[in-house]
């Protein structure tokens, strides 16, 4: 289950409805809609961040299923940059892009639980 | 344009120091154009600012702004409230920005947040390349237009070196050989034997090596205390 303490933009065209739909899958994240994950900002999320985010979620549509073509490359692109400028600041927040359609939301529930499993292996490994 | 890179947090966050109170200012050319210092670049630094220091429990308060430019003074007048305000300006604009900010507004701290490179063309969305030295005496009418003292490694004016091989550097074999860069575009304009032609000893008097440069445009120009009743 996802708390306050996550941010989550949506893409109109994949991410809002596949929430309209299933709205138990993301829980009580902070939703943020975008008309396109390809509209997603560096700066969206460091201010996420800056605001007390300490995860930034991203959901896209399936590569091949983009509206607009690349949408989910570009946000994958910005999502890395944030994540490596993120790390710069000294911040340990979680960026995360999910690739999932409309009426797929176990592909969702599947990309959220392996990155919060990975979050919590980092926690476990970082030294005391 | 102008091409700059971000400096690396890091060493930002050294020269800022323990200041409380950070103005980041932007310049709205070259450095916009680049992806370096623009409106948008300040904003991802002003971000990991703030990032930084909540994550070491500091509190704060950092502004930004974007200015037309950095380069003409009228422009800079736009910081002085916020000077009064900031403990330190983190300037996104090239280094002309800065000297000039600083030769401005002497009593404040100014610093660098970029490394000025180049003056350069954009090659493709995202890269840049650079393409002229500012060496003061052009010589691109003898080169088909292509900058040989900053596009052969080794500023030959007179080239190929014999460290040419199949068209490609000698210094990196990725890169094209600026010379036969110039021999296939004087070929292609019929103008071949133009290369037989010997440039003599380039006067780099013209340079940086001679010195700080200055350009006067006599009809313009007013020296201090001309032209007052």
């Amino acid at each position: 289950m996802l708390s306050k303490d996550t941010v989550a933009f949506l893409c109109a065209n994949g991410g809002q409805l596949l929430d309209a739909a299933y709205p138990e899958v993301l829980g009580d994240a902070v939703r943020v809609p975008i008309p396109c994950a390809s509209r997603l900002d560096v700066v969206h999320v460091l201010r996420a961040v800056e605001q007390g985010a300490r995860r930034v979620l991203v959901v896209a549509c399936p590569a091949g299923n983009c509206r607009s073509m690349v949408g989910p490359d570009e946000a994958e692109r910005r999502l890395h940059r944030a994540a490596a400028l993120l790390r710069e600041a000294g911040s340990h927040a979680q960026c995360i892009l999910a690739r999932a359609a409309a009426n797929a939301p176990e592909d969702l529930r599947s990309t959220l639980a392996a990155s919060l499993e990975d979050a919590a292996n980092q926690i476990e490994e970082a030294p005391a | 344009m102008i091409v700059a890179d971000r400096k690396p947090l890091d060493e930002i966050l050294e020269m800022v120091g323990d200041a409380n109170r950070i103005l980041v200012s932007a310049c709205n050319t070259c450095v916009t154009v680049c992806l370096a210092g623009g409106r948008r670049e300040a904003a991802v630094l002003a971000s990991q600012i703030r990032i930084h220091a909540q994550e070491a429990g500091r509190t704060v308060e950092v502004r930004e702004n974007c200015l037309e430019r950095h380069c003409d003074a009228e422009f800079l007048a736009e910081l002085a409230g916020e000077l009064e305000w900031a403990d330190v300006m983190v300037s996104t604009a090239c280094g002309v920005g800065v000297n000039l900010a600083s030769e401005v507004y002497p009593s404040a701290r100014i610093i660098p947040g970029l490394n000025t490179s180049f003056f350069g063309a954009t090659d493709a969305p995202g890269r840049w390349l650079e393409m002229c030295g500012g060496c003061g005496d052009c010589v691109l009418h003898r080169t088909g237009g292509i900058c040989p003292i900053v596009r052969c490694a080794k500023s030959i004016l007179n080239g190929p070196c014999g460290g040419s091989q199949d068209g490609k550097c000698e210094v990196d074999p990725d890169t094209t050989c600026a010379w036969q860069e110039i021999i296939d575009r004087l070929a292609l304009q019929g103008r071949s034997a133009e290369l037989e032609a010997v440039e003599p000893v380039k006067d780099w008097g013209t340079s940086h090596s001679g010195g700080r440069r200055r350009r006067i445009v006599d009809e313009v120009f007013q020296a201090e205390g001309e032209g007052e009743a």
